[in-house]
């Protein structure tokens, strides 16, 4: 079992947004607020750091901390239907609150890409 | 252990499906309840027992007074439970006990009685619309303000007896029904209250809870038909989702969601005072608080005193379980937001911020396990960075250094948020100014955290939407319906209704001519006794240089006496905005209560936009109105020197507007001065031209109220004396300017005509006679006077009867005639009469040229009196033809 379940249309449209931006195709599942109490999942177009776990999906590097790792368990990521591929679900085995997978998120471009 | 139950049409009930969670204590990881967990199922039970509650009216129907005893009641039972909800609170929600053993009280009980008085006693549920803003028909509008309906309300984790206090009173206070969702982590305190609200009598399904999972249920509430409202207060992520799912039902949705405030400490702050407020604005409950100041903006000027102080005051916090007394900061409120509270933190040392104090987990003497967090301090953060971008809703403070107040206004204004924020400083008027550019929900002012029931609160950008507490928070949770009752309950009568009909006149009317009319040689000296039954004492005499030098003005001074404070004569021709704007200066300075205007159309239109002026404030620009004013306007007594314009009774004053290059019209019944005084001596002095061009006007003014599509019989008759005594008296008056009989019997007619005219308006003639006057500066009445006959004839088989009734006023004998030759003739008898006074008959005589007709024709179709013509204009081309024949 893989430990990010990357549904195919969601690894196009990911390495589609990539492409675009002209950025290396590396992603890195974190952990981000969005704003008064639920964090959430997200995805950032950032490079691995030195201790992550990496996964490699058709070409795409998808990195996660250990320590997100251990917290949320498994993470599989799907293309939100009416969002164009720019947003995806983040759900997870140990999900970080009530209200994960309920919205999608977009791809956050980080400053180390 | 203890179990709680859903909340549901005012039973306690297991969820369908029989799931059950637990619930913990983030001060030492130990479960402390059993709850109930919510299903689809469940949240559609809820919705309807809600629906059926509010379609029943057994709550929604309720006087708002009615409702506001039952909600006391439910208040007193809020503080009967007070202990419990407190103890609950802290042990489910990580809340220290010295905050939530006042929550009940002073956030539960008092909000929802002091909302439920004002609901009851201030709100306006009903209000008249006094002006309605349209002045083509009448009637009576007035506002209600109903309940939304059934209102979903989902609250988060950081304060959730606070939350479910504010998401429960202001719905129910506004008469609907309410489904609650606690968060999952932080389910019990809702279930206490709605267990009070059962105790205290509040009908079965106006208040449902149900704690389940988020994604799950919040489907269900956001996408349900049923649902009218939802209320949401959390993530920005999730209240984005939220709105989305509500438009596909097109729900009315309140959204209250993250910040990232700026808490700006300016160099002249009392520094202590600024160091405890900081703490307090971002260490109050954590950090887990929407609105924490989490970024601490320090002038650079005392940024190094106040790093150092504050690092000693974070340091000072004492840190401990949430239930003793002497605990300063409890936990975060699970293992998730701790991580995600650590990741933020190591976020920011990788960015290159530098860690003061904190950053670390802490370990509670005596406790196993827990959620609990070291007060955290960063200083030399670029506010680009994410620590400073991201709501990390833990005790992590971002420390920004700036050197003036603008750079404090543009860092505080660099973020998505827009919740709350606050300015410290000794000098109010400086913080205030900054308060006031930060595009932010709340700002405090030396002070944070402070909230009343009364103040509202909610964010800018993107930190929500709407509001809660407070007038705005009680008006989200009402619809507004305007109501209109027709005045005229009958479709001819409707002028809009017309359009979708051939018969165009409106057999309505209301008829309005408040004006008092003193006449009679010697009424000049009733001024004074009008001046005081007016309750006035303080007059501005406005007038013209010409009445001036003709000794008018000095009679009218004379006569007022010591009533009369000042003179404003530099009033020219035709008058605009700026000559309205000096001469209400001058009645301001003069503290003036009265105007007394002496002079023709232009004095007495720039005397009666002074007086709305005054009474309504602003410049003359400002009360340019067509229907808008609905109370007396500052007295005003006129004496006319002319004896054309009517303007001593009607409704409509005309102010040149030299910037936009057009005429401006104030049209209210409110504008009719309140006394006319005709004093024939005043028109004596009136050279032969100008008596016959404003006699004309006058003429003009009576031909077209008999023939417009407004015309009543009331007006009819003011309309009609008026031409008789126009033919009677204006060769008498062009003869012998110095008969007084035929000056007053002028000045009776005029005035009449002014009434006539000011109720059923004028049309064609005057669209053409308007355009030549602005186009081509031809006076007014002689404009008037040129257009008539032809317009006359133009309208002969769409007013036959009336201009046969004309012909018969101008002394016509129309026995042997059938009434299309009477009223042709009408026409002919109008001309007749200017020639024989000597008044113009063309255009080209005027120095308009023939070139610009054209033009003309263009201009007077798009004048809005057109549209009450007889006979309707179908295209510029006929009013071309028109103006060829005056040519």
């Amino acid at each position: 079992m893989p430990m990010i379940r990357l549904d195919p249309v969601a690894c196009k449209a990911i390495k589609s947004e990539l492409s675009e931006k002209g950025l290396p195709l590396s992603v890195r599942i974190e952990i981000r607020s969005t704003g008064c109490c639920d964090a959430s999942l997200g995805i950032a177009a950032e490079a691995a750091e030195a201790d992550d776990l990496i996964e490699d999906a058709d070409g795409l590097a998808i990195a996660i901390s250990p320590a997100t790792r251990q917290l949320v368990g498994d993470v599989s990521i799907t293309c939100a239907g009416d969002s164009d591929g720019k947003e995806f679900f983040l759900e997870s085995d140990r999900p970080l609150n009530e209200w994960a997978g309920f919205a999608p998120s977009s791809i956050r471009i980080g400053a180390k890409t | 252990m203890d179990h709680y139950k859903l909340f549901i049409n005012g039973e306690f009930v297991e969820a369908k499906d029989g799931k059950v969670f637990q619930t913990v204590d983030p001060g030492n990881d130990q479960p402390i309840a059993t709850v109930a967990q919510a299903g689809a199922a469940d949240a559609e039970e809820a919705i309807m027992a809600a629906r059926r509650a509010f379609d029943s009216g057994v709550w929604s129907g309720l006087t708002p007074a009615a409702r506001a005893q039952k909600v006391y009641d439910f208040a007193d039972q809020i503080n009967t439970q007070a202990l419990r909800l407190a103890i609950t609170e802290s042990m489910d929600a990580g809340q220290i006990i010295n905050f939530s053993k006042v929550t009940p009280l002073g956030f539960g009980a008092n909000m929802m009685k002091d909302l439920a008085n004002y609901a009851s006693f201030k709100f306006p549920w009903e209000e008249e619309i006094k002006v309605q803003g349209n002045p083509f028909d009448f009637g009576r509008d007035y506002i209600r303000r109903e309940p939304m309906g059934v209102c979903v309300g989902i609250i988060p984790w950081n304060f959730p007896m606070v939350m479910a206090f504010w998401k429960i009173g202001q719905a129910i206070i506004m008469g609907n029904s309410v489904v609650v969702k606690p968060a999952s982590v932080t389910p019990l305190t809702a279930l206490i209250i709605a267990e009070a609200s059962k105790i205290a009598g509040i009908p079965k399904g106006v208040i449902n809870v149900i704690p389940g999972p988020g994604g799950a249920l919040g489907k269900v509430l956001c996408t349900h038909p049923e649902v009218d409202k939802i209320s949401f207060t959390g993530s920005t992520e999730v209240g984005r989702e939220i709105m989305r799912m509500a438009a596909g039902t097109v729900k009315k949705v309140t959204l209250e969601l993250g910040g990232k405030s700026a808490n700006i400490i300016l160099d002249d702050a009392d520094m202590q005072h600024a160091i405890d407020g900081s703490a307090f604005g971002t260490y109050f409950h954590a950090g887990q608080v929407c609105e924490s100041g989490t970024r601490i903006l320090v002038q650079s000027k005392i940024y190094g005193e106040f790093i150092e102080k504050f690092k000693k005051r974070a340091e000072s916090l004492r840190i401990g379980y949430q239930l003793l007394p002497t605990t300063h900061m409890g936990p975060l409120v699970s293992h998730e937001q701790l991580a995600t509270v650590d990741g933020y933190v190591q976020i920011g040392k990788k960015e290159g911020a530098e860690l003061i104090t904190g950053g670390k987990r802490v370990e509670v003497e005596g406790i196993k396990g827990g959620c609990y967090y070291a007060p955290t301090v960063f200083a030399g953060v670029r506010n680009d960075m994410r620590i400073a971008q991201e709501e990390i809703f833990g005790p992590v403070v971002s420390i920004i250094k700036f050197d003036d107040d603008d750079e404090a206004v543009a860092i505080a204004n660099k973020s998505i948020y827009g919740l709350g924020g606050g300015v410290f400083s000794s000098n109010t008027a400086r913080a205030e100014k900054i308060a006031r550019k930060v595009r932010t929900g709340t700002m405090w002012i030396n002070n944070y955290h402070y909230f009343g029931h009364f103040c509202p609160f909610g964010g800018y950008k993107q930190s929500g939407v709407g509001r809660e507490l407070g007038h705005a928070g009680l008006e989200e949770y009402t619809q507004v319906k305007r109501i209109h009752v027709a005045s005229f309950a009958h479709s001819e009568s409707n002028y809009t209704m017309a359009i979708l009909s051939d018969k165009k006149e409106l057999p309505k009317y209301i008829y309005n001519c408040p004006t008092k009319i003193n006449a009679g040689h010697g009424a000049l000296s009733s001024v004074a006794k009008e001046v005081v039954d007016l309750g006035c004492a303080r007059v501005l005499l406005m007038t013209d240089e010409g009445i001036i030098k003709a000794g008018l003005a000095k009679l009218a001074q004379d006569a007022l006496s010591d009533f009369c404070v000042g003179v404003f004569d530099n009033i020219p021709q035709d008058t605009d905005l700026e000559t309205v704007d000096a001469a209400t200066e001058m009645a301001r300075q003069l503290r003036v209560d009265c105007i007394v205007s002496v002079g023709g159309g232009s004095v007495i239109d720039t005397a009666k936009a002074v007086c709305v002026t005054l009474k309504n404030g602003g410049c003359c620009n400002d009360n340019i109105s067509w229907a808008r004013l609905h109370e007396p306007q500052t007295p005003h007594i006129v004496i006319p020197t002319t004896a054309g314009t009517g303007s001593e009774v009607t409704w409509a004053a005309v102010i040149k507007n030299k910037v936009a290059g057009r005429k401006s019209y104030i049209i209210e019944s409110r504008l009719a001065p309140n006394v006319a005084i005709l004093d024939p001596r005043f028109t004596m002095t009136l050279p032969p031209g100008l008596t016959a061009a404003t006699a004309m006007d006058a003429m003009t003014h009576a031909v077209e109220a008999l023939t417009t599509i407004t015309t009543n019989p009331i007006s009819d008759g003011h309309a009609l004396h008026a031409i008789r005594l126009i033919k009677e008296n204006l060769p008498i008056a062009v003869k012998d300017g110095k008969n007084e009989a035929a000056r007053l019997n002028l000045a009776a007619a005029s005035t009449m005509a002014g009434c006539a005219f000011t109720i059923s308006f004028v049309a064609l003639a005057h669209a053409m006679a308007h355009t030549v006057g602005m186009l081509y500066n031809v006076p007014h009445g002689v404009a008037c006077g040129i257009m008539l006959p032809k317009v006359m004839r133009f309208n002969v088989d769409h007013a036959t009867d009336k201009l046969a009734l004309i012909a018969l006023q101008l002394g016509v004998n129309t026995f042997k005639m059938d009434k299309r030759q009477a009223a042709l003739t009408a026409a002919d008898e109008i001309e007749n009469l200017m020639k024989s006074v000597g008044h113009p008959l063309r255009l080209r005589d005027l120095g308009v040229p023939e070139d610009g007709l054209e033009a003309c024709s263009m201009h007077a179709a798009g004048d809005p009196v057109s549209l009450y013509n007889a006979r309707p204009v179908a295209s510029p081309q006929e009013i071309l033809e028109l103006y060829k024949q005056v040519y």
